[in-house]
């Protein structure tokens, strides 16, 4: 299963608001509450199970001004982190295209 | 991280974003509790799923984070589970406030599917005659510990839940001794409150201050409690119609659980118009020291009182609560081991 061809989508099991550009969460895990950093947000904005990683990574090196390859790591170690506690799921098609 | 979500909540206070909701989803109940306030209104008609789902809609729009599901009994609602899924999808965070005698294996697996922050079931005592005479319902202490089985061997986090009272002052060191055995927390408070009819009939079950201090004296908590250094309008205000608000079973919305004059209905107006509605905007604006009693009390240190209170038991919403003012002289006995002020 190779996930980077996937689409990272917040998991339903996750409460979640973002207000004023940083994200609160509730990991499903431990029920424990999260704050996100401002780029951890965006991403997190960003995972809606219509966008790939390396697209998510576009977006993040655009709006913070870092370059692609720093913004693609960053945004992997952060997916893969809130893989691991259960925060996302990954999808094998876009969830818009489920929905057409 | 605790800074900032401090920082995040005074956001959603300054913007007035109902953060925090008590939604009480239907005043029936299969229980008879002595001191139970709600008054189920049979003139009334309960929210449909439909509006409630239309709610949840507007409130996850609003960025409200957490919903606190209570009732009369949740389960009695035969469509609680789709409004409670429906919830999730939304992207809220539960809890639920159950007496748990509904729940069965099948109901225990919905719940564990719901992963909710908590469920907050009510416990009397740790002996069943107590909880049933309390309860009015024979066998209820059994049916609530079986929940809180079926949920623990799910995993799900569960609170025992008490109120103390004349009839059950002595069962602090008991029911904490069943919670441990339960594997649950456990949390407890003494504050009686009149019906939702105005009806006082629920006092006489109220402990008077002696009785409130002999338990904060059992209480090691009580014992090392630190009052306010600094009584002000950020120490000693509370956050009713800020961030958070209640929801009736009819629709009507309150500025907080303990506060229940409505300042408008989910079905004639939004709930972002009825937090900018003049019941709520003067709540908010309500300064301490408006508080013509409070502002100069020296138990004000100790005390937690709460304006919705003030006005169902004292009729002023700017004068003290009696319920507040007892439980900060007790607090206030036992924090300074001091002889008793009655
Ligand atoms: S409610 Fe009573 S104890 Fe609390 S500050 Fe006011 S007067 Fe004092």
């Amino acid at each position: 299963m190779d996930l980077n061809s996937m689409y990272p989508d917040r998991s339903p099991q996750t409460a979640s608001r973002v207000i004023d550009n940083e994200a609160v969460i509730i990991s499903p895990q431990e029920n424990k509450v999260m704050v996100l950093n401002g780029t951890g947000s965006r991403i997190w904005e960003l995972l809606n199970g219509d966008l790939r990683t390396d697209r998510i990574a576009l977006v993040i090196s655009e709006e913070f001004d870092v370059s692609y390859d720093d913004a693609l790591n960053d945004t992997r170690e952060f997916i893969n982190d809130l893989y691991a506690r259960d925060m996302l799921i990954y999808l094998e098609h876009p969830k818009e295209e489920a929905l057409t | 991280m605790k800074d900032h979500y401090n920082d995040i909540i005074k956001k959603t206070m300054e913007r007035n974003i109902p953060f925090i909701v008590h939604w009480e989803l239907t005043h029936r109940c299969n229980m008879a509790c002595s001191h139970c306030y709600c008054v189920r209104r049979d003139d009334k008609k309960e929210l449909t799923t439909e509006e409630i789902m239309s709610v949840i809609d507007e409130l996850a729009a609003l960025q409200s984070l957490y919903i606190t599901f209570s009732g009369g009994e949740i389960l009695t609602r035969k469509d609680f589970f789709t409004i409670a899924r429906y919830s999730r999808s939304k992207g809220f965070a539960l809890r639920l406030l159950t007496n748990g005698t509904f729940i069965s294996s099948e109901m225990a697996d919905e719940i564990k599917q719901l992963n909710p922050l908590s469920v907050e079931m009510s416990v009397y005592a740790a002996d069943p005659e107590i909880h049933d005479s309390i309860t009015g319902t024979k066998g209820s202490f059994k049916k609530t510990m079986r929940a809180f089985q079926l949920l623990g061997q799910r995993g799900v986090k569960r609170v025992v839940k008490s109120l103390l009272m004349n009839q059950n002052a002595d069962q602090l060191g008991a029911l904490t001794k069943l919670s441990h055995e339960l594997d649950s927390d456990f949390v407890y408070d003494m504050t009686v409150v009149p019906k939702d009819d105005g009806s006082r009939d629920t006092l006489r079950y109220r402990l008077d201050t002696d009785g409130m201090t002999k338990i904060f004296r059992e209480d090691d908590r009580a014992a090392s409690f630190e009052p306010l250094e600094s009584v002000n309008d950020d120490t000693f205000m509370c956050t009713a119609g800020l961030n958070n608000l209640l929801i009736s079973p009819y629709g009507e919305v309150y500025p907080c659980v303990g506060w229940k004059q409505d300042a408008g209905n989910v079905r004639e107006q939004s709930i972002e118009q009825i937090m900018q509605s003049g019941h709520f905007q003067r709540i908010r604006s309500i300064k301490f020291d408006e508080l013509h009693t409070c502002r100069s009390c020296d138990k004000a240190p100790y005390c937690r009182r709460c304006p919705g209170l003030a006005v169902s038991e004292d009729e002023d919403y700017l004068g003290p609560s009696s319920a507040a003012c007892m439980l900060a002289k007790a607090l206030k006995n036992t924090a300074r081991g001091t002889c008793l002020e009655v």
